[in-house]
């Protein structure tokens, strides 16, 4: 308040002015009819103004609203699609039929609340944890593409590696019955991922679909990946490697669903007793 | 004080002969109209507290508009002139500047520079108030060429007032002389 009247008082020549100039054109819009009308017309339009912004805020957060509701719609819809799966045999993007069983695939519904994706060193958290039925190993799809990899969970929260991250690598295999190969990120775009060991005498073009192989446990085979945008052959290398362009988008990334196998524990278990 | 009073008084005579006098003064239509009585805000002392003038200025517009049913159009166009007229005398000031409270006078600063001064606040006196009559943006360059009509008529009318009233030549003649027994 007080420096308010600091304020005042220092451009007090100004608000005078004002002052005077407010006096003067109430008088002016009181005696002469144009400058009456002029000034309704020109307060009709900032009414009319101020209404339609305060409109369009409306819209815009009632729209916002029905995003968010679909969305969570959208992942619950999809989860009870994956619980429906062991009575229905779906069409997979393979060409197979073949059914996810859900008796071994577990679909949880959640969303990111944290994200991280300006680093080499990329993680998201979600809000679904080991109360849930998230486990450390489970999958994480977005949109119905491979997003990342559960490292660590707590009971309502799940740390995820993203694909866009240097220290986690995924099997794939270009197209349905194709090389499989190691799918690494080079840390630069996080829309680009490279294919690597793939054999050179493998026929691998632009447009191919990268499939999950199945063979991690952390996702079933033929979840899709992304797609083939060039393949780079090098002389010296016996080996070509593959550009990928990802399906996920992790700058959008929101409302996701995580696969979690039922039997991982004893997987694990089987994998450390041979180790 | 006596030049407070002295320019107060005739700030006040100048009003009067608007009121009275030059409230006819209206040519070609209205494009050109005398407002003689900002001859009493040219002749105010300069280096007055800048609110002074829009006090003064405020107050002549509001004398004119309450005896011409003006409606506030002159009021409007004095407060503008007021809050204008320290940054005019600033701008047409010589290089050492104005001393404080000199009135400005055509035989001491000189004939140009006070047909300048004279002709920037009738212009932005009669801009205003030219802007605020026609109440839209795509009159403004027609109120600007009012305005300087007006304003160039308003000046020479001032221009004859000085010349007539304001200078003050000293007497060749001097009292005292050189030679005591002459």
């Amino acid at each position: 308040m007080r420096n308010l009247f600091n304020l005042i008082i220092r451009n007090h020549r100004l608000v005078l002015f004002c002052l005077f100039e407010i006096i003067a054109f109430n008088w002016l819009v009181n005696t002469h009819s144009i400058h009456s009308s002029r000034m309704s017309s020109v307060g009709i339009k900032c009414a009319n103004s101020w209404t339609d912004i305060l409109g369009q805020i409306h819209t815009y957060n009632s729209v916002k609203d029905q995003n968010i509701a679909l969305n969570q719609e959208n992942s619950r819809l999809r989860t009870e699609l994956q619980r429906l799966k062991k009575y229905v045999p779906i069409k997979q993007l393979s060409y197979i039929n073949k059914e996810l069983d859900t008796s071994i695939w577990v679909s949880t519904a959640a969303e990111i609340v944290r994200t991280s994706y300006h680093t080499s060193n990329n993680v998201l958290i979600a809000n679904k944890g080991k109360l849930d039925g998230v486990v450390r190993g489970s999958g994480m799809l977005d949109k119905g593409h491979l997003a990342g990899k559960v490292i660590k969970v707590t009971d309502h929260e799940a740390l995820v590696f993203p694909v866009a991250n240097k220290h986690i690598e995924w099997s794939v295999r270009i197209g349905n019955e194709g090389a499989v190969g190691r799918l690494v990120w080079d840390g630069g775009d996080l829309t680009i991922a490279h294919v690597v060991d793939i054999a050179k005498s493998s026929l691998v073009l632009p447009g191919d679909e990268v499939y999950t192989t199945g063979f991690q446990g952390v996702f079933p085979s033929d979840i899709l990946v992304g797609e083939v945008v060039k393949v780079a052959v090098t002389e010296a290398d016996d080996f070509k490697t593959v550009i990928v362009n990802l399906g996920v988008d992790y700058s959008s990334i929101r409302f996701v669903e995580f696969l979690t196998d039922k039997r991982i524990l004893n997987s694990d278990s089987l994998i450390n007793s041979v180790r | 004080m006596n030049g407070v009073f002295k320019s107060i008084s005739v700030l006040i005579i100048t009003i009067l002969l608007q009121i009275l006098v030059f409230r006819f003064g209206i040519f070609a239509g209205g494009k050109a109209i005398i407002f003689f009585h900002l001859y009493g805000l040219v002749l105010l002392p300069i280096g007055w507290h800048k609110t002074t003038y829009l006090f003064f200025g405020t107050i002549t517009g509001a004398i004119v508009d309450l005896v011409l049913l003006g409606g506030g159009l002159h009021m409007a166009s004095g407060a503008i002139l007021g809050l204008m007229l320290p940054h005019i005398s600033e701008a047409i000031a010589p290089r050492d500047g104005f001393q404080k409270g000199h009135v400005i006078c055509a035989l001491k600063d000189g004939w140009m520079r006070f047909l300048s001064y004279c002709f920037l606040i009738s212009t932005v006196y009669s801009f205003g108030l030219f802007t605020i009559e026609g109440g839209r943006l795509g009159l403004i360059l027609f109120a600007l060429l009012k305005a300087i009509l007006s304003g160039s008529l308003t000046v020479i009318l001032m221009g004859l007032a000085q010349g007539l009233f304001g200078l003050k030549r000293k007497n060749k003649k001097s009292k005292v002389s050189a030679y005591p027994w002459s």
